[in-house]
């Protein structure tokens, strides 16, 4: 395949809207699809694969991860130039050798995730980039191309098992396979637009887990173009609330929970006993392992509270148990995931703060000089590559300002989200797949 | 003392009122412009009598007294202020406070006069011989309105100069970043010592902001008997202005200084080191805010030459811009940063400097430019939000050079220029000539050696049209028709 053909491979591969069931790609077929990719053959992505599909990295100490880590940063910038002379002459221009590349390089390489619009990608493609994956896209609320972003078959697999792993580590427990239920605060036809509705969709759907969309697109004809008003599918709500499956994983915006949050606070009497006899909430019982899972955190969109009063608020109509059945405040888990990252950081609110994937390179820049910072608590841009992501070199910084401190885990240290930069500080992407679900649920 | 945000008025008192949108700043009321101008007749009848070495002298002593504050320290606080409004960095805005007295010398306009003014400065106050029997006598086109530019002080100064010293009641609108600096060289008018000259030049000259949305400038561009419009600037205001003067029933002059800027040419084989030093004091002076300055490049030559050059004039941006360093705005850096970003993932070579007080940016670029598609990318980070920057084509011969200079207007990430003003010359003894002669008719308007791009000579027409034409218009008199035979 030339270069100039990749492009148009890639739109054509996008895959049609849900509903028409034929499309529908399970987690288990997307798990097949990468495992037979071309790809494999070559030696970095087979490296790749088995590191990832392999024993649990979590298990792994934190200087070994960053060993690794390193060897992988080399292997992924020689197998970038084995795959497209596009990189060849680029870290030529950078004066970057790929055996020898640091975290200065890696630094000099990002590129903020505003070059992702429209077409963006295309440039970053290697030549032999696979069809048969999916694009994923921003809002493009800001009158702009959206960020799009391609995942080749071999990456789709490779997110589903490296989010799952990250996701269940960071909940602390195994998410056994067809136990409990889960209920998404988004609508089933962004499985295929958002990252992160993504990623809920397919760990689920792995793990055999019920999911439930609470969700409606308000019109369905405009499906193509998912930034519509959502409106709540009271049956899936009812349904999850009735359910007595346990654990109970409800994934929401902020803005879902805490929308729920005040429906109940300003619900008459008569109303909230009606509520109760019909649905048994509030409050809303989550049951042992029951969690809360937002995504992207608030970016104040919708004039939200704080991210900690937005917990405290809620945990007085959520309530779950722990794995001795004693129940506790119910624990939430915050997804930083956006359409130009393979994989997430996640934290567990008051437990842990975000990490990535033991594999990701996460890293902050000094917003005066775009080097990476040492220096603990001082807040810089978050940076990320992910050396496993093999369709492009995926380093790239999301406009988000971050803190890290050392931590005692398996990578090392911990990640402490500030604030998203403004339009003013030439931010024009604004919305992450949290704040679009945000502002979808708020539109008036 | 002059009011910060009040106009300046020297002996007259006129009504002013607050300015839409910014009630702390004063602006001339719509009746006071229009007492104002008529005073016009009277005004520039007596200026215009009086002959110009005296209207000059007046002039001059503003500048010693200028150099007199600048040496006692008493312009530091002005220095810092300026600074804050304009951008620019201290260091630079003490060298451009360095520059009035030059800019006001007696001795250096009048050869600007005596070079632009056919018949000499003295035809300003008198009828001189031309030819035999013909006379002329410049007299003032005005009264004049100057919205002048606003991101210095010099480039307000000069026309507003030669338009007072031709006669002219001038009316100067100036930005309200440079509005303090301007005000306070122009109230150095009011300590020179009483005469008629001085009394004649304070009655021509008022100074005061008017608001984009003024009713006062409305009325003055729409209405009244002004005689000339010089306007400094870029779009929107440009076509808005022009609009609003082809509507003026008395059709005064309008003349537009810019949108221009420079284009530095090096060639391989001259001393790289000299090109080096001298394109980087031509980028860090005004961090390439004036149309003179570069902010594009040629380098004809092979590409590994100009990746050595580029490393020099990377060093000597390090050296030169470290000398005037600029408060850090993480802003305009993150912008930045994304933008050199872009460059480099679409083909360019981008040399930078890690000093966010000194943030130059150097790209090279094989035959074509690698700018285009930043305008689409980064909107915000337009020529005029660009400082410091500059992007080297690498072509091959002096051809190609001209046609990137020809095109430069179409350019998405130069939009918003007129064209090339500035060449600034870097090339060999024998290039040289050739060279000059393909720029005549490329649409240029000054062509210097590299390193003198700011520098504006004393005799210099602005723009291809002298100064002193703009503000005055030529009185023929011809004594007899005998000198007339048989040239009809």
């Amino acid at each position: 395949m030339d270069r100039t053909s990749t492009p148009n491979s890639y739109i054509a591969s996008e895959r049609s809207l849900p509903g028409q069931e034929s499309d529908h790609t399970s987690a288990k077929e997307l798990m097949e699809n990468g495992s037979r990719s071309k790809l494999l053959e070559d030696p970095f992505v087979k490296k790749v694969w088995d590191l990832i599909m392999g024993e649990s990295l979590f298990k792994k100490s934190s200087a070994e991860l960053a060993s690794l880590r390193e060897s992988l940063r080399r292997e992924s910038l020689q197998f970038f130039t084995r795959h497209s002379p596009y990189y060849v002459d680029l870290f030529e221009r950078l004066d970057i050798d790929p055996a020898k590349a640091t975290m200065h390089d890696i630094a000099k390489l990002a590129i903020p995730s505003d070059m992702l619009r429209g077409e963006g990608q295309k440039r970053f493609l290697i030549q032999d980039v696979e069809e048969g994956g999916e694009t994923f896209s921003s809002s493009g609320t800001t009158g702009k191309d959206p960020v799009r972003v391609y995942r080749s078959p071999v990456d789709l697999a490779i997110m589903l098992k490296a989010n799952t792993d990250l996701f269940e580590h960071v909940y602390g427990d195994v998410l056994k396979e067809g136990e409990g239920v889960a209920l998404f605060m988004a609508a089933p036809e962004l499985r295929y637009k958002l990252s992160f509705v993504a990623f809920v969709d397919l760990t689920l759907d792995k793990k055999g887990i019920e999911l439930l969309y609470g969700m409606d697109l308000e019109d369905k004809s405009q499906a193509g173009t998912p930034w519509q008003k959502l409106t709540t599918n009271k049956e899936n709500l009812l349904k999850f609330l009735k359910s007595k499956k346990e654990p109970k994983l409800f994934f929401t915006a902020p803005a879902g929970v805490h929308i729920l949050g005040q429906k109940f606070e300003t619900m008459g009497v008569g109303k909230k006993i009606a509520y109760k006899l019909a649905s048994g909430a509030p409050p809303i019982k989550l049951g042992k392992g029951g969690i809360i899972v937002t995504g992207g955190g608030s970016k104040g969109f919708a004039d939200l509270p704080e991210y900690p009063q937005l917990v405290s608020n809620a945990q007085k109509h959520f309530v779950s148990k722990d794995a001795d059945g004693k129940q506790i405040d119910t624990p939430f888990m915050d997804v930083l995931g956006m359409t130009e990252t393979l994989t997430a950081l996640i934290d567990r609110y008051g437990v842990t703060d975000k990490v990535p994937h033991p594999l990701a390179e996460a890293f902050l820049l000094d917003p005066l000089t775009f080097e990476p910072i040492e220096e603990e608590g001082k807040e810089g841009i978050l940076g990320i590559f992910n050396p496993f992501t093999t369709s492009w070199l995926e380093v790239f910084y999301p406009g988000d300002i971050m803190t890290y401190h050392s931590s005692k885990g398996f990578y090392g240290k911990e990640f402490v989200y500030k604030r998203r930069l403004s339009v003013k500080e030439g931010w024009d992407l604004q919305r992450a797949c949290g704040g679009t679900l945000e502002e979808m649920m708020t539109k008036q | 003392m002059c009011p910060a945000l009040a106009p300046l008025l020297f002996d007259r008192a006129l009504d002013t009122v607050p300015s839409v949108g910014n009630p702390e700043v004063l602006e001339l009321s719509p009746s006071a412009l229009r007492e104002l101008l008529s005073s016009a007749g009277a005004v520039q009848a007596e200026l215009s009598s009086i002959p110009i070495d005296e209207r000059l002298q007046v002039i001059e002593h503003i500048a010693r007294k200028w150099k007199q504050k600048l040496d006692n320290g008493d312009l530091e606080e002005l220095k810092r202020d300026m600074s804050a409004s304009t951008g620019y960095s201290p260091a630079l805005m003490e060298t451009e406070l360095s520059f009035v007295p030059a800019v006001l010398g007696a001795a250096n306009i009048r050869r600007n006069l005596d070079a632009s003014v056919q018949g000499g400065a003295d035809a300003l106050y008198k009828f001189v011989e031309v030819d035999e029997t013909e006379m002329f006598r410049h007299v003032p086109v005005g009264p004049v309105l100057i919205i002048s530019s606003g991101n210095s002080i010099v480039p307000t100064l000069i026309p507003t100069v030669v338009s007072l010293v031709t006669g002219n009641l001038t009316i100067l609108k100036p930005s309200i970043a440079n509005y303090r600096g301007v005000c306070e060289v122009f109230k150095l008018l009011a300590e020179v010592p009483d005469s008629r000259a001085a009394r004649a030049v304070r009655s021509a000259l008022v100074v005061s902001y008017f608001g984009h949305d003024s009713p006062s400038l409305k009325l003055a561009l729409e209405e009244l008997p002004l005689g000339m419009v010089n306007f400094w600037g870029a779009e929107p205001a440009r076509t808005i202005v022009a609009n609003m003067v082809g509507k003026n029933r008395h059709h005064p002059r309008f003349f537009v200084n810019g949108p221009f800027t420079g284009m530095a040419i090096i060639e391989e084989g001259v001393e790289p080191l000299q090109a080096a030093d001298d394109l980087a004091l031509d980028v860090v002076l005004y961090d390439q805010q004036l149309c003179s300055s570069p902010t594009t490049g040629v380098f004809i030559g092979s590409y590994d030459r100009a990746k050595e050059f580029l490393r020099a004039a990377g060093e000597r941006l390090d050296e030169a811009g470290n000398e005037f360093p600029l408060p850090p705005d993480q802003d305009r850096l993150f912008v930045l940063q994304g933008a050199r970003r872009y460059i480099q993932t679409d083909g360019g070579m981008v040399l930078s400097s890690k000093n966010p007080e000194n943030p130059w940016t150097l790209v090279l670029s094989k035959g074509r430019s690698s700018l285009a598609g930043l305008a689409a990318q980064f909107p915000a980070f337009n020529l005029f939000a660009r400082k410091r920057f500059l992007e080297i084509v690498v072509v091959p011969d002096a051809e190609s050079a001209v046609q990137l200079l020809r095109s430069l207007p179409d350019h998405p990430a130069f939009k918003g220029i007129d064209g090339v003003q500035s060449v600034g010359l870097a090339v060999t003894e024998g290039s040289r000539d050739p060279m000059v002669n393909m720029l005549i008719g490329a649409g240029v308007h000054r062509i210097l050696p590299l390193g003198d791009m700011f520098m504006r000579g004393a005799v210099e027409p602005y723009d291809g049209v002298t100064m002193s034409s703009l503000f005055t218009r030529i009185v023929y008199w011809r004594k007899a028709n005998v000198a007339l035979e048989g040239q009809l």
